[in-house]
């Protein structure tokens, strides 16, 4: 299994780390609408948290039951050992990236 | 959310991980309710709908992922239920197309100098069209052209010809108007008037004599109706800014800038992309000026009729060319004056009724 971070799954991988406690789907959905600016479906969020649980930088413990989710539980996750290492070297990675780029980025004259 | 079986049934039925679908659908059913409550039954229904669509490819995949070989069997025989039965089905159940039964064709205009296909429809008797007929075409009368048996034709000169179409022992005559168009010609730009009536959008076919051409079949379009509308050939303005019109005939095109002015009182506070129109009613000798900030300005001044005095416009502090014959272009680096000014015949005492026009044209 890659440990290399996809755009989603770096993104959904910072959702989870921002949520704490409160990182189920539909509030990962919501915080990934909020800051990328694009609606998720359901299904492509959980297949990236599922992907990223299978690459072990997710554990994931479900609730009780839930009347308003008709009678389903409601699946919490959290960041795992290595998937904190993980968004390190990505923050590494970026800011590695950016070192040396004057701001604010102007085009060159011509 | 009261559940709902026949979507959780579907989703399950593809195979996905128990698990994942319980996630999905509890996340759908906990949204559904918050958007029930929000934005009222309808809608929440419309979204859990869409959804659910959008979350199937996702679901189907984490089956395909996660299924023995007996379960991707399962789930191939359901794919194919539904691309292959479910078509078939469908065709066995609607009636078959008959046998030909008429041909049908009006007369065809033609503008193209490039071929172009007769269009001739074969129905059956129900008044069913049928595809790929096998149609023969032959010029038969008129002035000459060059069809193909297939039913192109290339139209040279004006005039109007006979095209006899078959099919088995059914035949048609096609009237045929050549009138061929070589080119159109249309002003560059377009302007209106805010609260003006709607025009005829300005152009003129010539053929390839070089004389006018009046049966015409063509499109106009408008590059941004929420500047102007098109209503059939009139175009009315809609708000002050710019578009264009896209006047096609045969397989000539040509393009006009669409230009509305706002009226105003005053050029005060121009902005930049801003159209202005300035009414103006100057008696013998008078003149009106406006100070504007630099920047970059067409300026016309339109008479509001043609038999009256003529109107001079002055631009100070500005470099400025002719634009079009009718426009001055004007680039200011400072601030710039401009002075409309009635040129009157010694005697007369007519006023000048005009409107100056203003496009500030930075941005």
């Amino acid at each position: 299994m890659s440990s290399r971070l996809g755009t989603l799954e770096l993104a959904t991988l910072l959702a989870v780390a921002r949520l704490g406690g409160d990182a189920y789907g539909l509030a990962v959905r919501r915080d990934l609408a909020l800051r990328t600016g694009h609606d998720y479906s359901v299904g492509a969020v959980y297949t990236t948290l599922q992907r990223l649980e299978d690459k072990g930088f997710l554990k994931s413990r479900t609730s009780d039951p839930l009347p308003i989710r008709g009678g389903r539980s409601r699946r919490h996750f959290a960041l795992t050992g290595a998937g904190a290492r993980a968004l390190r070297e990505a923050e590494r990675r970026a800011a590695s990236l950016w070192m040396g780029v004057r701001t604010p980025i102007r085009p060159e004259p011509a | 959310m009261r559940t709902r079986p026949r979507a959780d049934s579907l989703l399950r039925s593809l195979g996905a991980d128990r698990g994942f679908v319980d996630d999905v659908l509890g996340d759908l059913a906990e949204e559904y309710a918050l958007r029930t409550e929000r934005d009222g039954v309808l809608a929440a229904r419309c979204w859990y709908a869409r959804e659910a669509l959008r979350s199937a490819p996702y679901l189907l995949r984490n089956a395909v992922r996660r299924l023995g070989p007996r379960g991707r069997v399962r789930l191939a025989a359901l794919v194919a239920l539904v691309t292959l039965v479910i078509p078939l089905a469908l065709r066995a159940l609607l009636p078959g197309m008959g046998p030909p039964d008429r041909l049908v064709a009006a007369p065809f205009v033609v503008n193209n100098l490039d071929p172009v296909r007769l269009p001739l429809r074969v129905l059956d008797a129900a008044g069913r069209t049928l595809a790929d007929t096998g149609v023969r075409f032959l010029w038969t009368s008129g002035t000459p052209v060059s069809v193909s048996a297939e039913g192109l034709v290339t139209c040279a000169r004006i005039g109007d010809a006979v095209v006899r179409a078959s099919l088995g022992s059914l035949v048609t005559q096609v009237p045929v108007r050549c009138r061929p168009v070589a080119d159109i010609r249309a002003p560059g730009m377009l302007e209106l008037i805010l609260g003006a009536p709607a025009r005829e959008v300005p152009f003129e076919a010539v053929g390839v004599d070089g004389r006018p051409v009046t049966l015409l079949v063509g499109r106009i379009r408008i590059g941004d109706s929420s500047v102007a509308v098109l209503e059939g050939q009139r175009i009315r303005p809609i708000a002050a800014g710019h578009t264009w019109v896209e006047t096609q005939i045969g397989n000539r095109i040509t393009f006009s800038s669409v230009h509305v002015y706002g009226l105003a009182q005053s050029l005060e506070g121009v902005r930049p992309d801003q159209h202005l129109a300035v009414p103006l009613l100057l008696d013998r000798g008078e003149s009106r000026e406006w100070r504007l900030p630099a920047g970059r300005y067409l300026l016309r001044v339109v008479l509001d009729q043609d038999r009256q005095p003529a109107a001079r416009l002055l631009v100070a502090g500005a470099t400025c060319t002719l634009f079009e014959r009718t426009h001055l272009d004007c680039l200011a680096r400072g601030d710039m004056a401009i002075t409309v000014r009635q040129s009157h015949p010694v005697g007369s005492a007519t006023p000048l009724g005009a409107t100056l026009l203003v496009w500030r044209k930075d941005h």
